[in-house]
Formats: C-alpha cells, structure tokens, sequence
C-alpha cells in the first residue's frame, strides 16, 4: 500500500465533513475517489497532503507515518489550480520543484522533456498569462509531476479541459500508471473513473460508502440483466421475463430483465420461439453512476432504520 | 526556513525586476526633487516677484504724516480720488491698488484696499505690516525718540538656546533640528509600511484570486509562506531605500553647488544685510550635529522600521489571505491604516508643542503607533526606561500580529467565496489546522 488512512476525522466548526474514513490505497496503480460535489474529497485530499490537519485519525505513507518527507514524494494538481501570471513558465516551474526539494539540474532536465512531450518547448520562457488556456492546464499538470512524485493526487483533473487535451492528459496518466506511479484521481465523473481506475470509494457526506476494486464492484453490482440485439419481430414480454428499453445509441437493442432464478437458456428458448432473431446477446455491467445512486439510497435507508 | 528564504527569493526576484520598479525607483527621487524645486522656486519668487505693485494711498483723513517707504516690490503713492473713480483707475493699470483710509462709525481709522484682482494673503499681510511700522515708528518719532535708536532698537535680536538640565547634566538641545530629523525618519516608516505593507496584501491577494495557491500549501506551511511574502517584500523595499540613498549621495555634490547658486543670486537681492544672513548659516549650520545622538537615532530608526513594517504587515497579509478581491479589501484595511495615519497627524502636532505628556507616553507604548511617535520624540531624548518598554511593546506586538495573522492565512487562503464579515476573521483565528 503507498497510502493508508486510519479512522480519519474532520470537523468544520459544527459540520462534520469526515467521518471515520478508512481507505488503503495500492501502489501502482489508479484509485478512484467518486462522490458528489461537497462529500469531503478535496478536504480528504488537503489532509493527505498535509496542507490540513486531520481532527483524529492516522495516515501511514508506504507503511510508516506520514512525514513532511513524504510529501516531497506527492505530487498534487487541485481542483482550484493556477499559475502565477507574470512570471516565466520555466521560472516557475522551477520554483516549485524547488519547493519540493528537487535538486537544480534535475528539475531542469524533467522540465525539458515534459515541455517536449507536451509541445510546450517554445512558451518556457514567456510569461503563463501570454499562454492559451490549454497550455496553461498542461503547465499546471507539469507543475504536479515535475519532482517525479511516487504518488500523484488530481483532483478533477479534466475539469476545464477540452477533449483533446482531456485524452493527451488521459494518456499521460496510463503511461505514469505503466511507470509505476501510484495515482488518487478525485471526481464527481463516474464514466473518468470507470474509464482509469483500479480501485475506487465512494464518498457520500463524509463517509465511505463503498470501496473496492473497481472489477469486483461491478461484478457485485451486475444484475440479472442483459443487452439483446435483435432481427426481426420485436421481443415480447411473458411470464418469465420483461422487456425494457434503455438509453442506447444501437437500434433493434432491448434489456431484458429475466424475473428472479429464470436462467439465460429459458429466455433464449422463448425468444426464440417469438421468432426474434438474436445478433448478439451480452450480460449488462452496472454503470458506475447506478451503482453510487443505489449505495447513497441504501446508505440513506440504513440511516434511517438507525433513526 | 530554506523554505521561506525561497518565498522571499521569488517575492524578491519577481518584483525587482519589473519594469515599474526600476522606473519608480529611479523616478520617485527626481519626482520629490522636482516637487521641492517648485516649492522652492515658487518661494524665492514670491519674496523677489518680479512685478512692483504700486499702491495708490488715498489718505481721506490725513492719517499719515510722513510717506510711506516703498519696499523691493511695492511703492506707495500719495493722491487723492474720488471713490467713485477707484475702478476706472485700477482698470487703467495706473495702480495695481488703492488703499483707502477713511474713518467709520466710532470716529476711527478704517483701512480698506481696493483692487480688480483677489489680493494674495501674503501680500495683504505684507502691506499692513509696512504700514503699522511707519503708524508705530512716526508715533514714537512724534513723541520724541530719536530716529537713530528706533533703527538701533530693531537690529536689536536675541537668540534663544534651550538647555535641557537632566541628572545634574545640563545639555544644549537643538530640538529644531532634531525635531525635524526625527519627522522625516517618522514620515519614512509611515511611508514604507504603507507601500510595502499593501504590496504584502496585494501578493497574498494575487496568489488567492490566481488559484496559484493551493499548489503552493501543498509543498510549504502556510505560515512560512507568509513569512517569505512579508521578507521578501522587505527586502524589496530596502533595495529600493539603499538606491535612493546611494543616488542621493552621489548626487549630493553638484546638486548643493547648484542650489547654493541659486541661494546665492536670489538672496543678495533681498537680504542687504550681511548680519542677517551670516545669522542664518549659523542656524543651519553643523553645530547640531554635535549634540543630537545620530548613531542612537540610526540604530532605533532600525528597530521601529523593522517592527513596525512586521507588526502591520503581518495584519495586511492576515487580511489579503482573507478576502477574496482588491474591492474587499476596503472595509478591513481602515482599522488597520486608521493608527497609522492617525499617528502621522499626531506626531505633526507634537513638533513645536510639548512632546511630552500621558497621551504621548501611551501611544509610545502602543505599537499601532510607537514606531511612528517614538520617532519623533527620539532626538528630543526619551527616558531609556521608556525605549526599552515600547521596544519591548514592539516586539510582544509583531510576535502577537504575526501569531494572529498566521492564523487567519492559514484558513483565510483556502476558503474562497464567503461573504466577509469582522466575525468571520475572528472565526478563522479560532479555527483548528
């Protein structure tokens, strides 16, 4: 584990914005943090990267407490990011890998060969307010990555950007991930984080309310429930199982609902015998966005028995 | 603190080297010569004007005996005129004024002037101060003094030293010169806490509104940030201060001779008397320097100067880290620039009047305004007991400033959108990290 959290708690004068949140976190790969806006991820992230303190709780960096030390091994694009305006995009840059402790020659060197990869060679040494918005974003992104961080923390990291510099990003990303890089990538966009996390939790008013690999959760979460695509007449409903549409850019698509212990073999038999021609059949996977509206639910009834 | 020497680095680097620095730093100076010159030049010509006003005395009642003699720039004339025909002959330019003495109500000399153009105050004043000396000189001449020891009697002029008597030592005290040495040092730490002080919000403000800042905390303590700012803005300033006394000396030596020339040509015209200003050079001569403790003053110039730009710029960066915006900002800076400025009035008030007293013993201790006052009542000598006390005062309030401020920055640099109210700051202070 690079990160783990140990009964984490954190209250702003009466509001309690954490509650008790226990999370590890796997080298290496991508850990999605999903909640709606306000359940407390920024404020989790500032206490991850020291910038607040948490109330109670502990936070083991790579196995021991984490450290001042270790933040210098974090690097860390928040959701509200900017740059300083007037001042030279190289300067900068250099300014802040030497608050992070980066030695001279190899901030410079990161500098150069991240300003290449990201086409950004010939503005280094312009001021950031003559650059576009686009590169300012991928300046800002540079600015998180310069010092080669063992663990990386974005928080929206798309927000604002445009598709294109959204997938450049995207990629940037996986090929840290292929790197060894251990990465937190907080969003309130469920289909990011289906996109590129391993593992994730779900965050709903300051409690975890759902973690795990992001596979296992789906698998959990898989219902009996299956895209069709079809020729021919249109499937009916019966007695065994319901015809439903559903939200889909494919014609002659349909999601059947099979009613509780009727197994794929009898609905394939009745479809058969209605005389649809079946093209293609596949079990549907829950989306990452029903699958958070389902555990806030449940956690709200949860509340309310508690009541 | 390699992290805050690298705060202030940037703080430093960025500032010194824009274009607006080197302008200012290199313009302000001639912009104050300049200003003074005027003054200057504005002053000698009032005291040379080049036109001579004639006056047109239309003495109704026989008030004066004897003419009036004419100064440098302006002459009497002795006529009579109706009243009536005072404008035609003002509009005539035959006369810049007609005075008119005439009686009033009660049978006494009324004096009145007549003109087509507002009459200067100086030049009203100095009218009638020509004209009571000649009532008061021909009054004594009517009464039988000589005319000889009238003129002897007003060369006559005694110059006053003080001497301060204190633990058995008795001391020359040149408050004049020490007054006015200690106003400038004082109007110096105003003006350096004003600038730098608002530069130290102006940046807390630009990295809050520029969003720059949370990558900042993300690698430094807020608190050191802070510190950085307020260091680096620091030393800012004293560049630009050491320029401009370096500037200052070298320019020191041709800029003297010229005024020196100026002097010159301008004071033989109206000065006859060599006594005069041999009387003047001695006033503004080296003597003082003997008596008033320089090096003290330099030393505790650094003190104030020092504590003073800390205690108030802890409180200017407390309420950048707060707010939101430049329009904000409005409301929260006049509680703090209110003892500043008020301080400034009050230490103007106190040259010339008692500099002592329980008002200024207090506000000496009170660091909101000690650097400012103590200034001022340094080069009239202050109690050492008293100095160590609001140096001390001084220190426990920077220390307590930048505790408070520190807090607030702390909170105030990530909390954005909120409406800001005097209660809002005090919950930021209380706020736990």
């Amino acid at each position: 584990m690079i990160l783990e959290t140990r009964k984490i708690n954190k209250q702003f004068q009466s509001k309690l914005v954490l509650n008790d949140i226990n999370l590890s976190i796997p080298k290496g790969s991508i850990f999605g943090l999903l909640g709606p806006n306000g359940a407390g991820k920024t404020t989790f992230i500032r206490i991850l990267t020291k910038i607040i303190a948490a109330d109670s709780g502990q936070v083991l960096f790579d196995g021991h407490p984490l450290s001042m030390e270790d933040i210098f091994k974090m690097g860390y694009l928040p959701e509200e990011r900017g740059l300083y305006k007037k001042m030279g995009v190289e300067e900068q840059l250099l300014f802040f890998a030497a608050l992070k402790n980066t030695p001279l020659k190899k901030a410079k060197d990161s500098i150069a060969s991240w300003a290449k990869k990201f086409d950004l060679l010939n503005v280094l040494h312009k001021p950031a307010e003559e650059l576009s918005k686009g590169m300012q974003q991928k300046v800002q992104f540079m600015a998180a990555l310069i010092h080669e961080p063992k663990l990386l923390i974005l928080d929206e990291p798309f927000s604002g950007f445009d598709p294109i510099h959204a997938q450049l990003l995207l990629d940037e990303i996986l090929a840290l991930k292929a790197n060894g890089t251990s990465i937190i990538l907080s969003s309130h966009r469920m289909e990011t984080v289906e996109q590129l996390c391993d593992h994730l939790a779900l965050i709903n008013k300051g409690k975890v309310i759902l973690s795990g690999e992001l596979k296992q959760i789906q698998k959990n979460h898989s219902k009996n429930e299956w895209e069709l695509e079809f020729e021919g007449p249109i499937p009916q409903n019966n007695a065994n199982f319901q015809i439903h549409e559903f939200n889909t850019p494919k014609t002659n698509c349909v999601l059947i609902k099979p009613l509780s212990d009727i197994s794929l073999n009898q609905v394939l038999i009745e479809l058969i015998n209605q005389g649809v021609q079946i093209k293609n059949i596949k079990k549907q996977k829950a989306s990452m966005a029903s699958i958070f509206i389902e555990a806030v639910a449940e956690n709200k009834h949860k509340l309310n028995q508690h009541a | 603190m390699h992290k805050i020497l690298l705060i202030a680095q940037r703080e430093f680097l960025t500032r010194v080297r824009k274009k607006s620095f080197i302008l200012m730093t290199l313009l302000s100076p001639l912009l104050i010569l300049l200003f003074y010159g005027v003054i200057f030049y504005l002053n000698i010509k009032n005291q040379n004007p080049d036109q001579l006003r004639k006056v047109l005395v239309v003495d109704d009642i026989h008030y004066f005996k004897q003419t009036i003699p004419s100064e440098a720039a302006i002459a009497f004339d002795f006529g009579k005129l109706n009243k009536h025909q005072f404008e035609k002959e003002l509009v005539n330019e035959h006369y810049d004024l007609i005075l008119n003495v005439c009686k009033d109500k009660n049978g006494k000399a009324e004096f009145s002037l007549y003109s087509i153009e507002n009459v200067g105050f100086m030049l009203k004043e100095q009218i009638a101060r020509i004209l009571s000396e000649q009532v008061q000189q021909t009054t004594l001449i009517e009464n039988g003094i000589a005319p000889e020891l009238i003129y002897n009697v007003k060369q006559m002029h005694i110059d006053l030293k003080s001497i301060l008597i204190k633990d058995h030592n008795a001391t020359a005290n040149h408050s004049e010169m020490g007054a006015l040495i200690g106003f400038i040092l004082a109007f110096v730490i105003y003006i350096f806490i004003f600038l730098y002080g608002v530069q130290v919000m102006r940046g807390a403000i630009e990295e809050k509104s520029s969003r720059i800042v949370e990558i900042l905390v993300s690698s430094v303590k807020a608190t050191d940030l802070m510190y950085g700012k307020i260091i680096g803005i620091a030393a800012v300033g004293m560049t630009q201060f050491m320029i401009w006394i370096i500037l200052g000396l070298g320019l020191m030596g041709p800029l003297s001779g010229l005024i020196g020339q100026l002097v010159d040509t301008s004071l033989t015209g109206t000065i006859q008397d060599n006594a005069q200003i041999q009387h003047l050079s001695q006033n503004i001569g080296m003597e003082w320097l003997n008596e008033v403790n320089l090096p003290l003053i330099f030393v505790l110039f650094i003190c104030y100067f020092i504590g003073g730009y800390l205690f108030y710029g802890a409180l200017f960066a407390a309420v950048g880290a707060a707010v939101d915006n430049d329009t904000d900002t409005q409301q929260f800076m006049m509680p703090i620039t209110m003892p500043l400025v008020f301080s400034l009035i009050y230490s103007q008030s106190m040259i010339g009047t008692n500099p002592d007293g329980l008002l200024t013993s207090f506000l000496s201790m009170l660091p909101f305004t000690s650097p400012v006052i103590m200034m001022v009542r340094i080069p009239y000598g202050v109690p050492t007991i008293e100095l160590v006390s609001s140096l001390l005062c001084l220190a426990a309030g920077f220390m307590l400033s930048v505790w408070f401020a520190s807090k607030i920055y702390r909170v105030g640099l990530l909390s954005y959108g909120n409406k800001l109210t005097y209660k809002s700051f005090w919950k930021m202070f209380r706020q736990k990290e």
